[in-house]
């Protein structure tokens, strides 16, 4: 026993020693550049040191790249493809007015001990710098956003990811966490599905114009497409308004980001092209039932009449089937895929049932004051007349705790502090919540939410996707 | 009849009375009501495709489908024909219905033919197929303006491919089918 242990620690020692200089001598403490690719311009005839990885061998050379270009280096020592490198050379004009590199010596900065395989966005990116741009056009969305909302006088918040109650969605499912104190008290916690509650009760403590940038978690969303179980949700609030006003500042600020971001208003989305500064449709729910799919939806806001129409239609729903679930199975096949194809849609004013924080509208109550945004068939936003009678917010939050109850979802009581807010007055008030990762997906053209992701969780979870 | 939870790709659906072929299905629990499929279908006589999306409590006509082994022979005009090695027997897949995976097919590869009432339909294709580079220009001069350094090139299939700069003609790389994407050297 005792022998075996000695002579193992023994071969470990050694390992080390003999590791040790290697390590000194291959990755370098710093480097000495004096230009980046790009201001090599204007510096022909110059010897300078530049430093980048090998993107490219070729016969003659090998090609360098830092972050703000590329540059085709003339060797006769070819370095790893892949590996960081500092080069010094003189500057030289090819023919056609690009740019060479003559070099005189080289160093190697960090050998490669593996090729990018290109399964995470990180080794894409590396492998095709251009890309990069995308999460620079995503940065400058975000720093467009708040510059947006601080002219218009609304004040950034940051509010919990790590919350006691989340939001109590039937169909959301939060994810679960535990708070452990110093004496090791164990306590449920959750992290945040929105902002919403915590924001409603800013407007109570009299913000009036409140906004935030929030990571917000949901769980068995699909990994991937149009869902990523973390993302970036913007919410903000307007008190004293309604969610007409809220309508206005959403095209507003959409064109907003259109114009300084890319410097237009026409994009390709899902295979249509959307004028985002052409006036935004708005359409009713109750007529883009009957535009799209030939439902009175006034007198179909019962579940036992929509469930007649569906099976006239065709469709074969269950007779337990609620009434939330008839109504988005002709939304999700026959509506949802037409809207916003040619200008972006307002879809607004939904059966009261499917909008537990929203107001009853004044002019038909069976309807409420709720509304989504949708941009070549996808959902990009959902806004309400946010609802502020506290016993009525009360009866549909236990409404959907019996829900949640009935479905098998993971039970907790509503958030107190949100209806004690209520209680102790809300000012009329409108907010929305805005899916920024789609946002940019659209105004960069991609299909995918993973494309404008630097770690979409489809890559980080890769073992337990199905 | 299946749960709609079954659904996968390429397996056969028949909905109102027509017989569908799944080219992609998303689960997703999206907060509008409870959790559904959404799939692409694509008929298997006309090649349309459409959307639909079942509720989670749907049940579904999967049809009984037969997987052959064959080697695929050549593509023309008309379709693409394949050769059963045991009997010799060829079938053809309408252009249709295969057009858009046809640049991972490689002439003498061997494949699984989903076959349904003795009619080729589709095939199954590994996520990853390892092909030869045909045409790949050599690298750029490199562009000190933009830093875009990706290429295009073409595989012996025909296919286009976006690949990284050291790639050249001769090189073997493998490609994801899902998406067409160059994954790393083969």
């Amino acid at each position: 026993m005792k022998k075996k242990k000695s002579r193992r620690v023994r071969k470990k020692t050694v390992r080390r020693e003999s590791r040790r200089p290697e390590l000194s001598t291959h990755y370098a403490a710093r480097a000495n550049r004096t230009h980046t690719v790009r201001s090599l311009f204007g510096k022909v005839g110059s010897e300078v040191v530049v430093a980048g990885r090998v993107l490219a061998v070729e016969n003659d050379g090998f090609l360098l790249a830092d972050e703000t270009g590329s540059i085709m280096v003339l060797s006769p020592e070819k370095p790893l493809p892949f590996s960081i490198v500092e080069i010094t050379g003189l500057v030289a004009e090819q023919e056609d007015g690009s740019l060479l590199l003559s070099a005189s010596a080289g160093r190697e900065l960090s050998p490669p001990l593996r090729e990018p395989k290109g399964e995470k966005q990180w080794e894409r990116l590396l492998a095709a710098p251009a890309s990069r741009e995308i999460f620079r056009s995503r940065a400058a969305v975000i720093a467009e956003i708040r510059k947006f909302f601080a002219k218009r006088g609304f004040l950034e918040v940051e509010t919990p990811a790590l919350v006691a109650t989340p939001g109590m969605e039937p169909y959301l499912t939060p994810f679960e966490t535990e708070l452990i104190d110093p004496g090791g008290r164990r306590r449920r916690a959750h992290l945040a599905t929105s902002p919403e509650y915590a924001l409603k009760k800013l407007l109570a403590a009299g913000f009036e114009r409140v906004f935030e940038l929030a990571r917000v978690f949901r769980n068995r969303e699909a990994l991937g497409g149009l869902h990523n179980p973390e993302f970036l949700m913007l919410e903000w609030y307007r008190a004293y308004a309604s969610y007409l006003e809220i309508m206005e500042d959403a095209e507003d600020l959409v064109r907003h980001l259109a114009k300084t971001v890319c410097g237009r208003q026409s994009f390709r989305v899902r295979g249509t092209t959307v004028n985002l500064g052409a006036s935004w449709e708005r359409l009713s729910v109750a007529e883009a039932f009957q535009k799209y799919a030939a439902i009175d939806l006034e007198k179909n806001l019962a579940a036992a009449e929509l469930r007649k129409t569906l099976r006239a239609k065709g469709y074969r729903p269950a007779e337990s089937e609620r009434y939330e679930d008839l109504f988005f199975r002709v939304f999700l096949n026959e509506i949802e895929p037409c809207l916003g194809r040619k200008s972006p849609t307002i879809l607004y004013d939904y059966p009261a049932e499917l909008s537990a924080l929203a107001r009853r509208s004044e002019r038909d109550p069976r309807f409420a004051e709720r509304f989504e945004i949708y941009i070549g068939g996808v959902e990009l936003g959902n806004a309400f007349g946010e609802l502020t009678d506290p016993a009525e917010q009360e009866r549909r939050l236990l409404a959907e705790y019996a829900l949640r109850k009935k479905t098998g979802q993971r039970l907790f009581g509503p958030d107190q502090d949100f209806l004690d807010a209520l209680r102790t007055g809300l000012p009329p008030s409108g907010g929305i919540a805005l899916g920024v990762d789609r946002l940019v997906m659209i105004l960069l053209e991609k299909e995918r939410l993973e494309d404008v992701r630097l770690f979409p969780a489809g890559e980080m979870f890769k073992k337990t996707t199905t | 009849m299946s749960k709609s939870a079954d659904i996968a790709k390429n397996v056969v659906i028949r909905e109102n009375g027509e017989l569908f072929l799944v080219t992609e299905f998303q689960h997703v629990n999206p907060g509008k009501g409870s959790a559904f499929t959404r799939a692409r279908l694509k008929n298997i006589r006309s090649g349309k495709t459409l959307e639909h999306t079942y509720k989670d409590s749907d049940t579904v006509d999967i049809v009984e489908v037969e997987r052959r082994r064959m080697q695929y022979l050549y593509g023309d005009q008309s379709g693409y024909t394949f050769m059963d090695t045991t009997d010799y027997e060829q079938v053809m897949i309408p252009k249709a219905l295969l057009e858009d995976r046809a640049g991972y097919l490689k002439e003498g590869q061997e494949v699984n033919v989903v076959v349904f009432e003795n009619s080729p339909i589709t095939v199954d294709l590994p996520r990853k197929i390892t092909l030869t580079v045909t045409e790949a220009a050599p690298a750029v001069k490199g562009d000190t303006a933009s830093g875009n350094v990706s290429k295009e090139a073409v595989v012996e299939t025909g296919l286009k491919v976006a690949v990284p700069l050291f790639i050249k003609e001769g090189d073997r790389i493998v490609i994801n089918t899902d998406s067409g994407e160059y994954v790393e050297r083969g």
